[in-house]
């Protein structure tokens, strides 16, 4: 049995990966810390499992950690675990600067642990099968790429810079900049980016548009907006790629498995999705590399890394209003 | 009622459209088609009683009974026509966009303003209904302060060889694009910004276009010639206060389909409407309203050129990799 320990419940995808591992018949989620006592002892109730007072004492605990924090720590929860020996999975963005993802490649690979970042839209079957035709040449030479992942304000940690590191662009890009590195397996080589808060007044930007172009000459933009009215939206937001190949075009639209349900009760429309869960394939797929030492599709510590890069070219771009050549740095991992 | 004569340049398929709809406003009528194809005018006038049919631009201008030129010849003709015909006194209705070059644009302007007559672009956009919907409720606030939008636009390849010319149609940007350009100015003030992708291979062309608003609003149009599902248009508006989103692929009110793969498809327009709503009828009855003074032109020419110059920026981004300031 993997014992497995959450570092950081702030970010709500913890209590989705807590699912999965007590839903795992190889892994045991032995406990959680949380810099909040409260935060930790509530998450602990829900997830069944322990409460840890300190990093350290659940760090021993465990053979695995999932970090899961506020973005800004990221980075000192990556050291703590990698000085105990622990390999991780760590929530997107892997941190809010490229300085900092490097330093947590460089501490994981001086401990000789591994680094993984949860991307877990690569684990979507709709993707998956887009992935392999593309890789198959289905689709012909790839051209273009317009994506979106465009959903609700998040706000709390997410809208205190300070903790998030930035806003939209922040939080939504990497999601779909790792999407189209799988797909297009090219690096991206400048970024342009519009973006700007205009929904919620704040520090934080809230609506953006974000260019990449590749090494390949393929070209793509990401709608990262929290740009979908909170009380009445029937979902969340939306993960959808539209592909341009020279023989096929396909659209993506990775959450649209749905039912639309009019409840009188209900403020709004609701659609309930059916799809197959993504985070149950990464968590699994993150106990297998555990147990095995196969990563599969796993995206790792580099692959983290790079979006993060993106990001700050987008925010460079911001301020120039010009195209930004992605900096890139070395990364192992 | 004062009858309003129609002259109609070019009698290819957009030409053949608009006669159609003339032919069905109150008070006028088509009376006059050129076209330099042999036979070309002929058919179509034929089609509206004692229209006459002629094979030069200076023949149809110098009949007294055509009051409107309506210029639906290919792009890189339009400021040729239009200021010719501006100097004969004619109205003017330009198929979209207006011209190639903003210097056609601007004699195009300057000749139909010192003739004093009136001058509109079919930015046809305006008068689809969903459009024109968003519009008015973006107006009453519907959605609160708009912030970010989104627009898609995606049709076969053109067939006509000069579409397919960058040269004298301006490429998907210039000649797909601009339709939601207009209407994003429209909604959303003048975009002062582009940056702009434009992909092509054969029997496609591909644009992804960046905007930022003076107003502050954030846009995204995305053009495509060679969309293999056929044509449809889609687009959304984000505010403070809500999302307007529409997509003519969802919003279907005839679907047809032949039970036998291969069989030849049944003729139904899958969105419908009654003539009097048909944008091309309210585009050209529109105009008819501003010859006689009833109303202004819909699209004025200063958003006509507005929206060549962002169709333009863009063609300029994509080529340069750049940014461009309008």
């Amino acid at each position: 049995m993997l014992k497995i320990g959450i570092l950081g419940t702030a970010h709500g995808h913890a209590d989705s990966y807590a699912e999965e591992v007590n839903a795992h018949p190889g892994a045991e989620l032995i406990g959680v810390w949380d810099d909040n006592a409260e935060r930790r002892e509530a998450s602990a109730s829900k997830y069944g499992t322990a409460a840890f007072d300190t990093v350290d004492a659940l760090c021993t605990a465990t053979d695995a950690v999932i970090v899961c924090s506020e973005n800004v720590y990221h980075r000192t929860l990556t050291e703590t675990a990698a000085r105990h020996g622990k390999p991780m999975l760590c929530e997107k963005p892997l941190a809010t600067t490229p300085t900092d993802a490097h330093a947590m490649i460089t501490d994981c690979e001086a401990a000789g642990v591994s680094l993984f970042t949860a991307f877990p839209c690569r684990f979507s079957p709709a993707f998956v099968a887009l992935r392999d035709a593309a890789h198959r040449g289905d689709l012909g030479e790839i051209l273009a790429v317009r994506g979106t992942n465009r959903g609700k304000c998040p706000f709390g940690w997410f809208v205190d810079t300070k903790l998030s590191g930035g806003g939209a662009v922040m939080d939504h890009t990497v999601h779909v900049a790792d999407l189209l590195r799988v797909l297009l397996r090219s690096e991206v080589s400048t970024v342009f980016c519009e973006a700007d808060n205009r929904m919620f007044s704040g520090d934080f930007d809230d609506t953006g548009i974000v260019n990449l172009t590749f090494e390949s000459g393929v070209f793509a933009t990401i709608d990262c907006s929290w740009s979908r009215p909170a009380q009445t939206f029937p979902t969340w937001g939306d993960v959808t790629l539209g592909v341009q190949g020279t023989r096929a075009s396909v659209e993506m639209d990775m959450l649209a498995q749905g039912a639309t349900l009019y409840n009188e009760g209900a403020a709004r429309i609701q659609t309930l999705g059916y799809g197959s869960g993504i985070d149950g394939g990464m968590v699994a797929a993150f106990i297998h590399a555990m147990q095995t030492g196969e990563p599969g599709d796993l995206a790792t510590g580099t692959d983290g890394l790079r979006t993060v890069e993106i990001v700050a070219a987008a925010y460079e771009s911001v301020r120039t209003h010009q195209p930004v050549v992605v900096k890139r740095l070395s990364g192992m991992m | 009622m004062q009858t309003i004569g129609i002259g109609i340049v070019g009698a290819g398929n957009i030409g053949s459209r608009h006669a159609r709809f003339w032919a069905q406003v109150e008070g006028a009528g088509v009376v006059a088609v050129a076209d330099t194809h042999p036979g070309a005018s002929e058919n179509l006038a034929v089609l509206y009683g004692d229209a006459r049919a002629y094979q030069t631009v200076a023949e149809l201008l110098a009949n007294p009974n055509v009051t409107v030129v309506h210029v639906c010849v290919p792009t890189h003709l339009h400021r040729e026509i239009a200021v010719a015909a501006a100097n004969a006194g004619k109205h003017v209705l330009c198929e979209k966009p207006m011209a190639l070059t903003l210097s056609d644009c601007d004699a195009i302007i300057a000749a139909t303003a010192q003739a004093g007559v009136c001058f509109s672009v079919g930015h046809v956009t305006r008068f689809f209904p969903e459009y024109a919907l968003a519009k008015a409720r973006l107006d009453a606030g519907a959605v609160g302060t708009p912030t970010i939008a989104r627009t898609r636009r995606a049709g076969a390849f053109p067939r006509t060889a000069w579409f397919a010319d960058t040269a004298q149609s301006g490429g998907v940007v210039a000649d797909l694009t601009v339709h939601d350009l207009d209407f994003l100015q429209w909604c959303f003030g003048k975009i002062i910004r582009v940056y702009a992708k434009i992909a092509a291979s054969p029997g496609f062309e591909y644009a992804l276009l960046t905007l930022r608003h003076e107003s502050g609003v954030i846009s995204h149009a995305e053009g495509v010639w060679g969309e293999p599902t056929g044509f449809h248009t889609a687009f959304e508006i984000a505010g403070t206060a809500g999302l307007f989103t529409h997509d003519s692929r969802a919003a279907r009110a005839l679907v047809a389909s032949v039970r036998q793969p291969g069989d030849t498809p049944v003729a139904l327009m899958n969105a419908p409407l009654a003539p009097s709503d048909d944008p091309y009828f309210r585009q050209v009855r529109a105009f008819a309203d501003a010859v006689r003074g009833v109303a202004p032109v819909a699209v004025s020419p200063a958003d006509a050129r507005s929206a060549v110059a962002v169709a333009l920026a863009a063609i300029e981004s994509a080529y340069t990799g750049n940014a461009v300031e309008i």
